[in-house]
């Protein structure tokens, strides 16, 4: 079981990341998977979390993640905002940042960080700020979930927009880089069955 | 058969539309919402051939429900919280008039103080005005308990309206891959809505719900007791025949681990899916602890679940409601009569858990166990995973 | 001075903690000074009352001079002024940006 927490602002797509995510797990991959939203007081710019679990197994848990196997930031303002990025996670977990640049004010620099510039991808493919296809782009090279499944989800997901949004989760998953010196993303089997996770 | 990813909301819609109910007449409110804006779409673009009635308030939206049924058709409406409070003298009509309409509930507090998130109050706070209640652990349930509650709502031995629970945002608003069926199996299963009782019919008139005298008021309530007695059996059978046509197992009650169980927690909802995590937990260090879970709350039970109990078990009730000057929550004040009523001599720790949206924590449930396998009984219901200063939230400082 | 600590049950708001509500903001208006002509047409629909225009007397009546003051405090960032405004003046920028 992979237990995983998306952080974002309002309007970024964060809850629509975490449903997308788990129907390409659950339908194109063939494990299982939940999205687990937290609604409050809504606002474009507030924070925002959405949890997902997926696993191999029926999930039997039905309450929100507190101890994330990854934490993916659809923005590192959150940690301005007050949002403790820290909560449940270990030193096992796994930090996906949408930046241009780690930066000195993360408290999570001891953990292993992947970083994609996730904003710059989405306003080139879809010419708007909305970095969630990008960010399940990253999760698939971040080996979460296979690159495959994140495409035909956001295809049946998207509708007449998914072709941007496809180009946006590869673009991304292309560029992911887990330490400045890294190469580019290699191919790497991610189908969610075959994930390291799962194996241990 | 399709599997597609829905949340708890559009389960219950697609539950609907495959019912082919025949009108719609649905208030929107959080986090009902979605139920509602659904059933407009589906009505809308003719995947669903039914009248939508817009309507301006819960109360009118179960008033037209019941008018409608009571021209022979199936009728759609869902709602939450107040809006089932709004709604409250309407569904002792329905159920009086022995209209089986299937709605489902999805579950958030009362108010004051406002929430928006789930608890129990709201059904539980309806679960005497005569209707069947059924509580979802996921979406597959509720879509596959919708289906079941039109089978055993409609059965002319039985006639009582049925709530589909399922927790505001833990289900309603949780995306999850859910087995679709397709309409033809639907169809097999549940054949075209035929008014059984009471109808309106302008070739046969009857006027129905008039004012009925003490001299026969007792003799209709009998009758409804009596559906409800019919209810049990009626609904065990529908369960089955669910899982004949297609291949997924539901019961009445749920036992899960409980055959040597030492410590058992009984539980509705979704947090019965928390709590058989952490008995395989438990379980995995050894210990033998179980959940046993209550899908229909009315018709209670009783006998299934007394007997699901093991000799010496230690047991405990969470409430995601309390019923306020009683001993405990209403589950466990009717899981505590049930012992009583089977002659058995076994105290039931009541536990209030997961109000106002509160998440049911690991937490929450670790503590309940550990009570209960250290051996420890406190009369008084146990309020879990709360905060110290319950009681002094909201100060301040006033000169003298 | 004696005080004494009184106890409140039930929901109410002791402390107010969102009302400066530029804590919202992603995008914030920026005005282009050439392009504004201070018609004061933003300011007329600001759901906030942010806008002030000030405008001051000159010798040339044609040309209108003074400027546009948005308070940055309570600016939620909808945007709705660079919508209204009839000369394109107002873009919105990211909040990250600026």
């Amino acid at each position: 079981m992979i237990q995983i927490k998306i952080y974002g602002l309002g309007g970024q797509g964060v809850v629509t990341a975490a449903k997308v995510l788990c129907e390409a797990v659950a339908i194109h991959e063939d494990a299982h998977a939940q999205a687990i939203p937290a609604y409050g007081h809504e606002r474009r710019g507030a924070p925002v979390y959405a949890d997902a679990v997926i696993s191999r197994d029926p999930i039997k848990m039905k309450g929100f993640v507190y101890a994330p196997d990854y934490v993916v930031l659809f923005d590192d303002s959150v940690i301005d905002k007050g949002i403790d990025v820290m909560a449940g996670t270990s030193e096992q977990t796994v930090f996906i940042v949408n930046t241009q640049k780690l930066k000195d004010k993360y408290p999570f620099k001891s953990n292993k960080i992947y970083r994609v510039d996730a904003q710059a991808v989405a306003l080139k493919s879809l010419g708007r700020d909305i970095p969630n296809t990008a960010m399940l782009g990253a999760l698939a090279g971040a080996g979460i979930v296979g690159i495959e499944a994140v495409k035909a989800a956001i295809t049946s997901k998207f509708g007449d927009s998914a072709p941007k949004n496809v180009e946006a989760a590869e673009e991304a998953r292309r560029l992911i880089r887990a330490d400045e010196k890294a190469e580019p993303n290699k191919d790497i089997d991610t189908n969610t069955k075959n994930h390291a996770a799962f194996v241990k | 058969m399709k599997k597609v990813m829905l949340e708890g909301n559009f389960a219950a819609a697609e539950a609907m539309r495959l019912a082919r109910i025949g009108v719609v007449s649905a208030y929107p409110i959080t986090p009902q919402s979605p139920i509602a804006e659904v059933l407009s779409e589906y009505t809308g673009d003719g995947r669903l051939d039914a009248k939508y009635i817009r309507v301006e308030s819960e109360h009118t939206a179960m008033s037209v429900a019941i008018g409608a049924q009571l021209t022979g058709v199936r009728t759609g409406t869902a709602t939450s919280s107040v809006g089932l409070a709004l709604m409250f003298e309407m569904l002792g009509v329905a159920a009086g008039l022995r209209l089986p309409i299937v709605m489902p509930v999805v579950n958030r507090a009362l108010v004051s103080p406002w929430s928006l998130w789930c608890d129990h109050q709201d059904s539980m706070a309806a679960r005497d005005t005569g209707w069947m209640q059924l509580y979802a652990e996921d979406c597959q349930d509720v879509l596959d308990l919708c289906l079941i509650a039109y089978r055993a709502a409609e059965n002319g031995d039985v006639l009582v309206p049925t709530m589909v629970c399922m927790d505001g945002f833990f289900l309603s608003h949780m995306s999850q891959a859910v087995y679709v069926p397709s309409q033809q199996d639907v169809d097999d299963f549940l054949p075209p809505y035929q008014a059984k009782n009471l109808k309106l019919d302008i070739a046969d008139p009857m006027f129905v719900n008039n004012l009925i005298p003490p001299t026969e008021f007792m003799e209709m309530r009998y009758q409804q007791h009596t559906g409800f007695s019919n209810a049990l059996p009626v609904l065990n059978t529908a369960m089955k025949e669910f899982e004949t046509q297609f291949g997924r197992s539901h019961s009445p009650i749920e036992p899960y681990c409980c055959d040597d169980a030492e410590a058992i927690l009984i539980s509705l909802g979704s947090m019965s899916g928390s709590v058989k995590e952490m008995v395989d937990q438990y379980r995995a260090q050894g210990k033998k602890v179980g959940n046993l879970k209550i899908v229909s709350f009315r018709p209670f039970p009783e006998e299934d679940l007394v007997a699901a109990i093991p000799r010496g078990a230690r047991v405990g009730v969470l409430d995601r409601s309390m019923s306020m000057g009683a001993p405990a929550g209403p589950v466990c004040n009717d899981v505590r009569s049930a012992i009583s009523n089977q002659g058995l001599n076994v105290r039931i720790q009541g536990f209030v858990v997961g109000l106002g949206g509160r998440d049911v924590r690991p937490v929450a449930i670790t503590s309940a166990f550990d009570r209960l396998l250290a051996g420890q009984y406190d009369k008084d219901v146990q309020w879990l995973d709360m905060s110290d200063n319950a009681m002094t939230l909201r100060q301040y400082r006033e000169a003298i | 001075m004696a005080e004494k600590v009184k106890t409140i049950y039930g929901p109410c708001a002791l402390v107010y903690c969102s009302t400066k509500t530029g804590t919202w903001r992603i995008v914030r208006p920026q005005i282009d000074g050439e392009k504004c002509v201070l018609c004061g047409i933003c300011e007329k629909y600001c759901p906030t009352g942010v806008v002030n225009t000030i405008k001051m007397k000159t010798e040339d009546k044609k040309k209108a001079e003074g400027r546009v003051e948005i308070d940055m405090t309570y600016c939620k960032g909808c945007g709705i002024c660079a919508n209204v405004c009839p000369h394109d003046s107002i873009t919105m920028i990211d909040e990250r940006e600026a």
